[in-house]
């Protein structure tokens, strides 16, 4: 799915990510809303005797709720950025981002041969 | 559910979910009630004819003609687990050959509407009451009854038989007239 999304126009390819806590918010908003209209369609269905009444506040629920959590709205779901760590390879830190590899490496050469 | 495409799987998913909840409550909510009504048939002008059968060994078989009336109120059988019914009439009786013979003479689909009366009068039967014998003529008691599927939105499909029936004696001779 990346690679078709690489291949649109650079101006549909908007970023669409949000940091941890807003993911959490996101899925707890929609369990609570669609439970909710869960419980109140069966009543209203319950009430006038209608499945399609039921069925039809269910699916109302869940457009309103992708309307609140599928766009990233950055003052509900971007508030706590998340910090990522400088990327290895940069100018100044090869040597030893290289050296720490290569330790990496032969660590790991040796917990194999202990297991063995 | 860092993009939109997995925020977007996610609340599909938990949307059918609760689809599916709902629809089992709603099963759950009508799987009790009771769906019998009473219902008023009566048959009349039975005619027995004799014809050529060659499929069978006697090569005739008795045929039967009648005209039924019928009324019936569905209107509590509806609830919002009910799409529609099906009605039909079958007349039982037993003979030498077979322990028990049914045969459906009459079907209808009833939908759902806010008020469901069905009255029929003078009405044929769709169907030939043909036996693979001889046994209508002089039968002492073919008993007519009304019994309709109830076909559920979610849910098995029910049977069920009207409280009511009715034994009539068919005639004792074969109908001379062309007419039925």
């Amino acid at each position: 799915m990346d690679g078709m999304i690489a291949m649109l126009p650079a101006c549909l390819q908007l970023s669409t990510h949000i940091d941890f806590q807003g993911q959490k918010v996101a899925e707890r908003t929609y369990q609570v809303v669609l439970t909710l209209a869960g419980i109140v369609g069966f009543f209203v269905g319950f009430w006038t005797q209608q499945l399609s009444y039921a069925i039809f506040i269910v699916m109302a629920a869940a457009c309103f709720t992708g309307v609140i959590i599928l766009p990233p709205w950055s003052f509900l779901f971007r508030k706590n950025e998340i910090v990522w760590q400088t990327p290895a390879g940069e100018q100044g830190s090869t040597s030893t981002s290289s050296t720490t590899s290569a330790e990496k490496d032969e660590k790991k050469k040796k917990e194999t041969k202990k297991t063995k | 559910m860092h993009n939109i495409l997995n925020r977007a799987n996610a609340l599909l998913a938990f949307t059918l979910w609760v689809m599916a909840a709902v629809t089992a409550a709603c099963f759950l909510s009508t799987v009790f009630l009771d769906y019998t009504v009473p219902t008023k048939l009566t048959v009349k002008d039975i005619k027995v004819r004799t014809i050529a059968d060659y499929a069978t060994d006697e090569q005739q078989a008795d045929l039967a003609t009648l005209s039924f009336n019928l009324n019936v109120d569905f209107t509590k059988v509806f609830n919002w687990n009910v799409k529609q019914l099906f009605v039909y009439l079958v007349a039982e009786y037993n003979s030498d050959n077979n322990a028990v013979n049914q045969v459906v003479l009459w079907d209808r689909i009833v939908e759902r509407a806010n008020r469901v009366v069905m009255d029929e009068v003078n009405v044929k039967p769709k169907y030939y009451f043909l036996d693979d014998g001889s046994n209508l003529l002089k039968h002492q008691n073919v008993t007519f009854v009304i019994r309709y599927n109830v076909i559920p939105n979610a849910g098995y499909l029910r049977l069920v038989q009207s409280t009511d029936q009715i034994s009539v004696p068919f005639p004792t001779t074969y109908t001379t007239s062309r007419r039925s």
